[in-house]
């Protein structure tokens, strides 16, 4: 010990390159991609989500919510269910709806059906939901974020039951954002992974300004961080909470995306998760329904400079012909949308810049961000809903706007991808709030459409105009794992080239898209060959598939069924 | 004398502002005194005392130009763009034409996230003539506003210019790293290290490209080297990580990478406090809390500058004026904290924690007699100060 104690004085105060396999184009070079807002003639337009602001900027009236399309009445037609924000109980009496569900009236319009499904009497301040027949009874549950608690509806016939309490769902009363259901220990019954943002309240707010004068939103770096939480399916209708069992905890909190992945192709599901100025996860399942999480070591964890993004909405998905999975993250501006490929053992490549994807999406703040074959040519093609969080951020950021077009990077088969959207304008380009974001084939034409959710705005719905080029749609129902065929990877073969999809529920942001799998054909008459990977480990072969249609097929039938 | 009237305008000005100065100085040797001076302190962030010698001048020259463009690079340091607004376009008005004005305040504009503005200012500049530095700032502006084949445009003029500019190689390297042209990248990037290889971020952003080429063993070396002199960056503790996994030294990359992790929570603050100062530019906690942070991670001379600013703001904060003197001593000059802690102490000598403090690093310095009436000091006001009274008590037993 030094005779004066000198701490006393300052007291006061890859690239590997993979050269990989193109799938080749299987589509025309006359490919012409148009998308078309369809939301007033849909019957959408009276839709308006509510952020509750009142001038105090409280930070969740910046976050926006989320919806997509659920068959509640299991009809094979996509309808739409919506979140519509809330309200502050200390400020405002009027309660609005927290939920607004709308039915497919199979002619491209929608009706309101929220009170009829009993929906109409749930007020709380709402953020995502995700989507699954969590108790195999063939039909579509849900699960619905809030910032206090949230809800589990079971769908009895058409109608929805809050069974929250029941289920032990509801214990917790945190700021729940992105949300999935997964079978993590493949026992055939859907699990869940709630993601969690940070710790506020109306008591614990923080006064954030961009000019020193005004009060605006905060950044999440002010607020702790909430571990996601995990809860097993009983089988029975109950769930237990098995967060820290499972490997969850700890974890930096801030989470607004996950997604389920099989990176390692061992048939058990991973998970995949996007947080909000904190390091992105990668959880891989130990063969047992346990999970380590290895972000950091397998390198999708930051950027290339070792810093963490503002992480949003997330997707993954094969997108070259390297047969590995690339995880597809959006964030901040002034951030680039990540790409990370998986590239061998546990480590992932960053292709962020390399896609060609970082560049373009450098000046917009993505949120909502899922993969699909937007011209049906074979290959997935990568759409953002963007949207800043900041009104007025033109004020203080040059080249930054708060209303954002959306982006869609067509690929060109190679994992190297093109923005369209200023080449094509139309809906697209137009401006907007974007914050969830999914798709589905809402009017069962072959194209998938998308759907899109505004903070403090309209939704918007997009019809897929593009020229067609064929296709083939599959429905799957599995017997031994969750009814609904979660974690079934599906390859479809044409000209030995290959395209592969996974059945799935979450990615993108608070949203839900259709679980139906869609393969694009191009100009190919029919898909050569199906491979169907069960989540039980069974693998089923279909050859000489026609394109053009919608099918269904059961696990272990071995047969096809038109829709 | 050339080369220290040179000094003055380093930092910002157009290199044909040396000429400008001069012909100044020859009208009158007191005004370029002064600017020296000025000039002194301003390197030392002493901000204030700047400003007093530039008045200083003021009063002996009618060419004002030069003594306004000083001004507006004071108050541009500080970051008070009005000020330094005003300044500039004081040159202006007595020299119009004032090379290198212009580009400051593009450069101010661009602090701003004003780019658009940054530009126009910077069209200004280069029409007074064609130079590197408004060349390449104009590139970064472009890149800012994502029009990267501008940006990409100016940045080679800025080279075709002078082949040894570095800092547009660097420039055009993040620009191709950007697009995915990770080989064009490390070309551009090696040949920026090339030229300055002294430059710890050139040499940071070569190793990176090394490592997402794959090559990362050849990047181990640099990056341990960057960590040597930079143990705050995470960056360099990231990327040595991944480096090492890449080589199969996966133990000590997993090191790295936890490290990494601690290094950047830590930095998000600082990220944090800097925003907090944009947004708060009149307060001098704000200022003082960066500092903290700056001091803490090990950023002595950035810690430095954020204390001055925010001394310049509040010259009474005694609290702030004792971390001032604290850091010297961390940067290991023992004179000028003893200085900074008698100033304080001239000012208000009741501060006992000043005196406790002036009579350790007295005592550190073997400068007994004075640790002992540094101290005697307190025990004159408080007699039973028990930390002075010990220090006096281990002093006299030693």
């Amino acid at each position: 010990m030094n005779l004066f104690n000198i701490g006393r004085i300052i007291i006061i105060g890859y690239a590997i390159f993979f050269s990989c396999e193109k799938i080749k184009p299987v589509v025309s070079s006359t490919i012409q991609i148009s998308f078309t807002e369809v939301t007033k003639n849909a019957g959408l337009a009276d839709f308006r989500h509510i952020t509750g602001a009142t001038g105090d900027k409280w930070f969740p009236e910046s976050m926006g919510s989320g919806g997509g399309f659920i068959d509640y009445n299991g009809d094979g037609w996509p309808d739409i269910l919506l979140v519509s924000g809330g309200v502050w109980p200390e400020k405002e009496k009027t309660d609005i709806p927290a939920l607004s569900l709308y039915r497919n009236n199979r002619d491209g319009t929608f009706m309101d059906v929220t009170a009829s499904t009993g929906l109409a009497d749930l007020h709380t301040y709402g953020f995502g939901i995700t989507v699954a027949d969590y108790d195999n009874d063939d039909d579509q549950d849900f699960f619905f974020t809030t910032i206090w608690q949230n809800h589990l509806f079971r769908n009895d016939g058409g109608s929805f039951v809050d069974v929250t309490a029941k289920s032990g769902l509801g214990k917790d009363s945190l700021w729940s954002t992105s949300a999935i259901f997964f079978d993590a220990d493949r026992d055939g019954w859907a699990d869940i992974y709630v993601g969690s943002y940070v710790d506020w309240s109306p008591e614990n707010d923080i006064w954030c300004t961009l000019d020193g004068i005004t009060k605006n939103y905060c950044t999440p770096e002010l607020y702790n961080g909430i571990p996601s939480r995990f809860y097993h399916n009983n089988g029975n209708g109950t769930f237990t909470d098995q967060t820290e069992q499972a490997g969850f905890l700890p974890a930096p909190g801030k989470m607004l995306g996950a997604a389920e992945l099989d990176f390692n192709n061992d048939g058990w599901p991973d998970l995949a998760v996007a947080s909000d100025t904190q390091r992105d996860l990668l959880y891989i399942n130990n063969g047992n329904g346990t999970f380590n999480e290895i972000g950091a070591i397998s390198g999708m964890a930051y950027d290339e400079n070792g810093r963490a993004k503002a992480g949003m909405g997330i997707d993954v998905g094969v997108v070259d012909g390297s047969k590995k999975e690339t995880i597809f993250v959006g964030n901040f501006s002034k951030e680039m949308i990540s790409v990370f490929r998986h590239q061998s053992d546990v480590f992932f490549e960053d292709r962020s810049a390399l896609s060609k994807i970082g560049r373009p999406s450098l000046m917009t703040l993505t949120f909502g961000l899922f993969l699909f074959d937007a011209e049906l040519d074979g290959d997935l093609d990568l759409f953002t809903a963007n949207g800043h969080v900041q009104i007025g951020i033109e004020q203080t950021q040059d080249g930054i706007y708060y209303r954002e077009p959306s982006h869609l990077f067509l690929n060109d088969g190679s994992g190297h991808f093109a923005d369209i959207v200023p080449i094509i304008g139309g809906a697209l380009s137009k401006p907007i709030v974007g914050r969830g974001a999914a798709y589905a084939d809402y009017d069962k034409n072959g194209t998938v459409d998308i759907l899109v959710t505004e903070n403090g705005g309209p939704v918007h719905l997009y019809r897929n105009d593009s020229r067609l080029n064929n296709f083939l749609r599959i429905n799957i129902k599995s017997i031994n794992g969750t009814r609904d065929g979660l974690g079934t990877k599906l390859v479809g073969i044409i000209n030995n080239m290959s395209m592969e999809r996974r059945v799935k529920t979450g990615s993108s942001f608070m949203s839900h898209s259709e679980t139906t799998v869609t393969f694009g054909l191009g100009n190919a008459e029919k898909l050569d060959s199906l491979y169907i990977y069960w989540p039980d480990g069974t693998k089923e072969i279909f050859n000489n598939i026609n394109g053009g249609q919608e099918i269904n097929i059961i696990e272990g039938q071995g047969k096809l069924a038109a829709q | 004398m050339k080369y220290l009237i040179l000094l003055i305008f380093a930092l910002y000005c157009c290199s044909s502002n040396e000429k400008q100065t001069v012909n100044e100085a020859r009208v009158n040797p007191k005004v370029n005194r002064f600017l020296l001076q000025g000039s002194d302190f301003l390197k030392q962030h002493n901000f204030t005392q700047a400003l007093a010698f530039a008045d200083s001048a003021d009063k002996y020259t009618t060419q004002k130009a030069g003594v306004h463009f000083f001004k507006g690079r004071v108050y541009s340091e500080l970051g008070r763009f009005a000020e330094a607004e005003q300044a500039y376009k004081n040159a202006l008005k007595a020299t119009p034409g004032y090379k290198g004005v212009w580009n400051n305040l593009g450069n101010n504009a661009f602090r701003q996230q004003n780019f658009s503005l940054a530009i126009d200012l910077y069209k200004k500049e280069l029409m007074l003539g064609k130079a590197t530095i408004p060349l390449r700032a104009m590139g970064r502006a472009f890149v800012e506003l994502g029009q990267t084949d501008s940006a990409r445009a100016y940045f080679e003029k800025a080279i075709e210019l002078d082949d040894k500019y570095a800092a547009a190689f660097f420039n055009l390297a993040q620009l191709e790293e950007d697009e995915g042209n990770l080989n064009k990248a490390l070309k551009r990037s090696s040949r920026a290290y090339g030229i300055e290889p002294d430059n710890l971020e050139y040499r940071y952003v070569y190793s990176t490209l090394l490592v997402q080429l794959g090559r990362g063993n050849e990047a181990i070396y640099n990056l341990e080297e960057i960590i040597k002199k930079w143990p705050w960056h995470h960056g360099a503790h990231y990327n040595l990580g991944r480096a090492l996994v890449d080589s199969g030294r996966k133990g000590e990359g997993e090191k790295y990478l936890e490290q990494a992790e601690k290094v950047r929570a830590t930095q998000a603050k600082i990220d944090h406090l800097e925003n907090t100062v944009r947004a708060l530019p009149d307060d001098p906690y704000s200022y003082a809390a960066l500092a903290f942070a700056l001091r803490k991670v090990g950023r002595y001379n950035d810690a430095m500058h954020s204390y001055k600013v925010a001394l310049y703001l509040d010259q009474d904060n005694f609290d702030i004026w004792n971390n001032v003197a604290n850091l010297y001593l961390l940067q290991g000059d023992t004179i000028t904290a003893l200085e900074t802690y008698n100033y304080i102490v001239s000012r208000n000598p009741e501060l006992t924690d000043i005196w406790l403090n002036m009579g350790v690093v007295y005592a550190l310095s073997n400068q007994k007699e004075k640790a002992r009436n540094a101290w005697n000091r307190i025990l004159d006001s408080e007699p039973n100060n028990a930390s002075a009274q010990n220090f006096l008590r281990k002093l006299n037993n030693n």
